[in-house]
């Protein structure tokens, strides 16, 4: 009977009466074609192109030799693979998890309304719009021995003025991992903050009057309530921080040596120092897949704890 | 029945809506993916774009821009620069492309060359070489180094001599160290215990911008060929090619003498503090403070150390050979080079320009006031001067002492400066020994041969 109804009533749809549900749809499926088309010729055709060159071998010009994954079992035979993936890992945590922390103690103390908490605001947040090769380049010259104003600062305090942080193949990584974390706080600031004062006023009003300190209204209030926030600016770090270019290629070139090289640094060389862009583009599809389940894993994880929360 | 006639018309308009985004999505993928000709390649044959490295020669070329212009009335010349970066890299893409200018810049030790060379992305210049009688003007070395299966693909418009090394004159005098003789050291014990006694007068020892991707390369193209034979030597800038011959493993003593040398500098405190976090510009200008005695560099520093506006003298050396008898030759950088890529718009007019470009004339009015070397052997050393009294002794010493080509930037890079000059960071750390950083070097050159690394070949 309902069938019967059904086609009935599309029939008479065809002829004269309303139109049908699939014909409501063409105007959505339209409306959206354009940014189909923008994101498979913008996303889906570089993606697809970088694992086309990567299964070949590609000086730049011409066409890719194909080589199966002959890039790919070279690249996990790769010391210099496996050392700034290792890096990349390092780097990846760290920056993450102090750019979060910070950037939410940070925000707390704004939010609670700590004295000049809009200039601090604005100062913390400088470092976001300085562009990050004139950040390298500050900090790069700053930490020189003698010359740099962080042994300068040092040696006025009688700790020595001669510390040569950057060429210390095993010290410089915590140097650019504290530069990244001076360039990325500010934002998770920003963001934390922005959910912070959602909470109303009201509910820590409540918790004050019923005793509740400020540190148990920061664990039992604020957080909880600004878990998805975390969760999203954690993924955001991490993202960033993946992929932290910049920062490493203005300070250090992912030396001395290989010890700062990540990822993104590795896949430059190979491909535009080595013009090696077969293998230059494995070690990248590598790095998006590793980044694409880091992401994933973060964002489930703060998923589980917004329903726990709840 | 009723159901199918309703159901017809939506897989029909899918179909169209397939058809339409897949025809949408192919045209774009033409557009993107460069399938017209180009605005370069459309071409008004009044029009010359030409690429230059940045720096000096940029300002230079106005000279010979001028005079091309009034002989060819009506010509439209840009400069587009590159940097160096840039140039050892990412410029394969638009000098491939139909946006190309119609001459690029190359450096020819770089995969740049050797990628473009390979897919016949370059313009024969057998003619302009005729006419500018390039052949008779350069050094037989560097005639052979531009020819491939007896054709000419590249211009070479000027030279580099590298690994000077450049001193505080006051800084010596206070230290109590007598003027190098023929700016040659004997030995690296003499390079030793001029360190410690500038040290013991309050400076530091011998500058190297350690973090930039080619100094510490320099150290080795530098000590090299004193510790090597000639032949060996000659050996082994050319045995990365198919069929020819290796007279020397990277494993043999002298070799591993260098990389020991090099790893011993850091031991014994012949460098600067904190070398490995220091690119060339900041030791440049630690040197020009006044903090150093000495630093290493190249016919081109000059000028930049210059520009620090040092409160002293300058003077220069060449590093100790590490075989006892011999000396020191210069390391020559035979790389920049103008080429008219094969998807010029106006290659007969990037042919003429370079023509009338490479002459005594402009080897003196635009390169040399460049800051850099003819590569004329023709130019009289007189007409140096502007260059600077240090300039004109290297160019003269480096008749009696001799001139090598540059090896880090002689090989492919995957084995070069790309290459070496991490492994050298690892060795100055301490993180490897001479040995295995020369069994890595080895490894290298055995991928280069047998084309495990891709790329980079000639």
């Amino acid at each position: 009977m309902t069938a019967q109804h059904y086609g009935m009533a599309v029939a008479g749809e065809a002829s004269a009466g309303p139109p049908s549900r699939r014909s409501r749809m063409l105007f959505p499926v339209l409306a959206v074609c354009p940014a189909l088309a923008l994101v498979a010729v913008l996303i889906a055709y570089p993606i697809a192109e970088s694992v086309h060159i990567s299964l070949g071998s590609w000086d730049g010009v011409g066409a890719v030799v194909f080589k199966g994954l002959a890039n790919y079992t070279r690249l996990f035979q790769d010391s210099l693979f496996r050392q700034s993936l290792v890096n990349s890992l390092l780097f990846f945590v760290l920056t993450t998890a102090f750019s979060v922390v910070i950037g939410g103690l940070l925000a707390n103390a704004i939010s609670r309304g700590v004295p000049g908490g809009r200039f601090f605001k604005v100062i913390w947040f400088l470092p976001v719009i300085m562009p990050v090769s004139v950040a390298g380049i500050f900090w790069s010259n700053a930490f020189q021995p003698e010359t740099g104003i962080a042994n300068s600062l040092l040696g006025a305090l009688g700790l020595g003025s001669d510390h040569a942080w950057l060429a210390d193949p095993s010290g410089a990584i915590y140097l650019v991992v504290f530069v990244a974390v001076w360039t990325q706080t500010g934002y998770a600031m920003l963001l934390l903050l922005g959910a912070m004062e959602s909470i109303p006023i009201e509910v820590h009003e409540a918790a004050t009057i019923d005793g509740v300190g400020s540190a148990g209204r920061l664990f039992r209030i604020t957080l909880p309530n600004i878990i998805p926030m975390v969760g999203t600016v954690t993924t955001l770090m991490a993202v960033f921080s993946f992929n932290a270019f910049g920062i490493i290629y203005s300070m250090t070139r992912g030396g001395p040596g290989n010890a700062t090289s990540i990822l993104p640094v590795l896949v430059y060389k190979e491909s535009f120092q080595q013009q090696d862009y077969g293998y230059g583009s494995a070690t990248a599809v590598v790095t998006t897949v590793i980044v694409g389940i880091i992401g994933v894993l973060v964002l489930r994880i703060f998923r589980q704890q917004t329903l726990d929360a709840r | 029945m009723t159901t199918g006639t309703t159901s017809m018309p939506v897989p029909r308009i899918a179909r169209r809506l397939t058809t339409g985004a897949a025809a949408a999505l192919c045209l774009a993928l033409v557009a993107a993916c460069g399938g017209g000709t180009g605005l370069g390649a459309q071409g008004d044959s009044s029009k010359l774009r030409i690429q230059v490295p940045t720096g000096m020669l940029a300002t230079s070329m106005e000279t010979v821009i001028t005079d091309f212009k009034k002989v060819h009335p009506g010509t439209d010349i840009s400069l587009e620069s590159v940097d160096s970066a840039a140039s050892r890299g990412p410029n394969i893409a638009l000098l491939s492309s139909s946006a190309t200018p119609d001459i690029g810049y190359i450096q020819r030790s770089t995969g740049v060359w050797s990628a473009l060379l390979k897919n016949k992305q370059l313009q024969n210049l057998d003619d302009v070489w005729s006419a500018a009688k390039l052949a008779d003007n350069y050094a037989p070395s560097q005639t052979a180094y531009y020819t491939t299966e007896g054709h000419h693909y590249g211009v070479l418009y000027d030279q580099l001599l590298i690994n000077p090394i450049y001193y505080n004159v006051q800084a010596f005098q206070k230290a109590g160290i007598p003027t190098p003789a023929d700016h040659q050291l004997k030995s690296p014990a003499d390079l030793d215990s001029m360190v410690a006694k500038l040290k013991a007068a309050g400076y530091q020892g011998l500058g190297v911008g350690g973090s930039s991707p080619y100094d510490l390369g320099h150290t080795f193209d530098a000590l090299l060929p004193t510790a090597v034979s000639e032949s060996d030597y000659a050996s082994l800038l050319t045995n990365w090619k198919p069929g020819e011959p290796t007279t020397l493993k990277y494993t043999a003593p002298g070799v591993v003498q260098v990389l020991k040398t090099i790893q011993d500098w850091q031991k014994h405190g012949v460098y600067q503090t904190g070398m490995l976090g220091m690119d060339v510009p900041q030791v440049n200008a630690l040197f020009t403070s006044g903090k150093l005695g000495m630093v290493q560099g190249g016919t081109y520093s000059l000028a930049d150390l210059l520009s620090g506006k040092p409160k002293f003298a300058m003077d220069w050396f060449l590093l100790p050979p590490l075989t006892p008898g011999r000396v020191t030759p210069f390391d020559a950088f035979n790389g920049d080079t103008f080429v008219v890529p094969a998807k010029a718009a106006n290659p007969k007019l990037a042919k003429e320009f370079l023509q009338f470009f490479m002459t005594d004339t402009y080897q003196t009015d635009v390169v040399v006031k460049g800051g850099a070397l003819p590569v004329f052997t023709s130019v009289e050393p007189a007409k140096l001067a502007s260059l600077g009294k240090p300039i004109q002794e290297m160019v003269q010493l480096s008749k009696t002492v001799g001139l090598v080509n540059i090896w880090d930037s002689t090989v492919p890079s995957t084995l070069g400066q790309a290459f070496v000059v991490p492994l050298l960071q690892k060795l100055v750390s301490g993180s490897i020994t001479p040995q295995e950083a020369a069994a890595q070097m080895q490894s290298a050159l055995e991928d280069v041969q047998t084309g495990k690394v891709s790329g980079a070949s000639d």
